[in-house]
């Protein structure tokens, strides 16, 4: 089975206060646990112990999680990334709060990546038998749960490579120069499931380590614009939408947490496969990939990461 | 009241209370790169030619470096002006004037009726 999903991001905040009235009142998620300066949170329709966790100090990304299926998988992660030529770790159980053992990989870009196969099961706010279909006091935006995050690499086809090969992503899209030059990453997305992207890479200079945005998945257009009215009243710095990506047909918008943290509400697109061509973008066509409807690229999005 | 003089141009605007740098531009009319408005990005350095700020909210030092705020460099979107200030906005900052009728009407407002209309009325403010 291998890498299920995107299992956490754990991001830095500037002022936890700020953050716990973004990432609870504004978008509905869970407190979970606060230790020190952690805080770990979960959307109300996971039903892992937490999928979003803010530490105090700083801002960007720290480290994502992904969650495989089985114990053995983090044997087969560490031996392909032996192969690979990445640097691993074994994290034991209890390094991350509720979160089982695993295995810590520094990422050619630079990010830190952890993989384990448990958490504290916690299950969601309508539970498993008879489940209404969203808790009837929502908080917010209520976003149910994370979607995808995009981080930025100096060099996309190393890191890149490095979700194929070792994690058995496959690319559902990929921004090339031209198609003179298809070898070339600008940009690429990858899933391990029917999500359009688990994690998705965007190249720039000085670029490595660095958060372009996490994604929070909701439903349908009517959604997107509640999210945004929700935001509006909560005076969210807005980068881009509501519109929808040419890139996975996602419906979007893209805004900022109170750190600067680029987020995005993210719904739709269409369903992945495996056994589905990769969708190819050139460069020139870049901005009706991003924003399908405006077809124009603004002067923040390739540019303002943490 | 502190006053916002823009390098190289012959306009001052006077800022409000705790009105951070871009707040007091984007009221006058004019507009700049800016992205997260929350002192994350760290798109929106300028450099305080003369003149003291001060910060609405903790700025860390991985976007800010000490060396950075040594040279006078600032993030206008967190930075408040606790003085009159002189700021230049780099070129890739690109200061310019979007509105020009809410700069003509900041400028006519602050100087008082009828007395800025000379200055309101003229060009000087337009930055393309």
């Amino acid at each position: 089975m291998g890498v299920l999903r995107l299992g956490y991001v754990h991001v830095r905040v500037t002022d936890m206060e700020a953050a716990k009235r973004h990432y609870i009142n504004t978008m509905g998620f869970y407190p979970m646990l606060e230790v020190g300066n952690k805080l770990y949170l979960k959307g109300w329709d996971e039903f892992d112990h937490h999928s979003i966790v803010l530490e105090e100090g700083g801002v960007g990304v720290a480290k994502v999680g992904f969650k495989v299926a089985k114990p053995d998988d983090i044997d087969v992660i560490e031996s392909k990334s032996r192969t690979f030529g990445v640097e691993t770790q074994r994290m034991t159980k209890g390094d991350n709060p509720d979160v089982s053992d695993g295995l810590r990989i520094t990422l050619p870009s630079g990010h830190i990546v952890e993989v384990y196969h448990d958490q504290t099961y916690v299950g969601s706010l309508v539970g498993t038998v008879n489940p209404q279909l969203f808790p009837r006091e929502l908080v917010g935006i209520g976003a149910p749960r994370i979607d995808h995050a995009l981080l930025g690499c100096d060099d996309v086809n190393t890191t890149e490579k490095f979700f194929i090969d070792v994690f058995d992503f496959y690319q559902v899209e990929r921004l090339i120069p031209d198609l003179d030059h298809q070898d070339c990453s600008l940009a690429t997305w990858l899933s391990s499931g029917n999500r359009g992207h688990d994690i998705a890479l965007i190249q720039g200079e000085n670029y490595d380590k660095k958060l372009h945005h996490l994604a929070f998945q909701l439903e349908g257009w009517s959604d997107i614009l509640k999210a945004g009215q929700i935001m509006s009243i909560d005076d969210v710095p807005i980068d881009m939408g509501p519109t929808q990506h040419g890139i996975t047909r996602g419906k979007t918008i893209y805004y900022f947490d109170p750190s600067g943290n680029r987020n995005e509400v993210f719904a739709d697109g269409y369903v992945a496969q495996r056994d589905r061509p990769t969708m190819l973008w050139t460069a020139d066509q870049v901005a009706r990939g991003i924003n399908a409807i405006n077809r124009t690229l603004n002067e923040t999005f390739t540019t303002a990461l943490t | 009241m502190t006053g916002i003089t823009l390098a190289g141009t012959q306009v001052t605007l006077e800022s409000r209370a705790d009105e951070s740098l871009t707040a007091t531009l984007y009221r006058a009319g004019y507009a700049m790169r800016i992205a997260c408005k929350r002192g994350g990005c760290g798109l929106c350095r300028v450099h305080v030619d003369q003149g003291q700020i001060s910060y609405n909210a903790h700025v860390c030092e991985s976007v800010l470096t000490p060396e950075e705020r040594e040279q006078g460099i600032t993030l206008a979107c967190r930075a408040v002006p606790t003085s009159d200030v002189t700021i230049s906005v780099p070129e890739e900052g690109r200061l310019r004037c979007v509105a020009p009728a809410f700069t003509r009407y900041a400028l006519r407002e602050q100087s008082g009726a009828g007395k800025g209309a000379a200055q309101a009325g003229g060009r000087d403010w337009v930055i393309d």
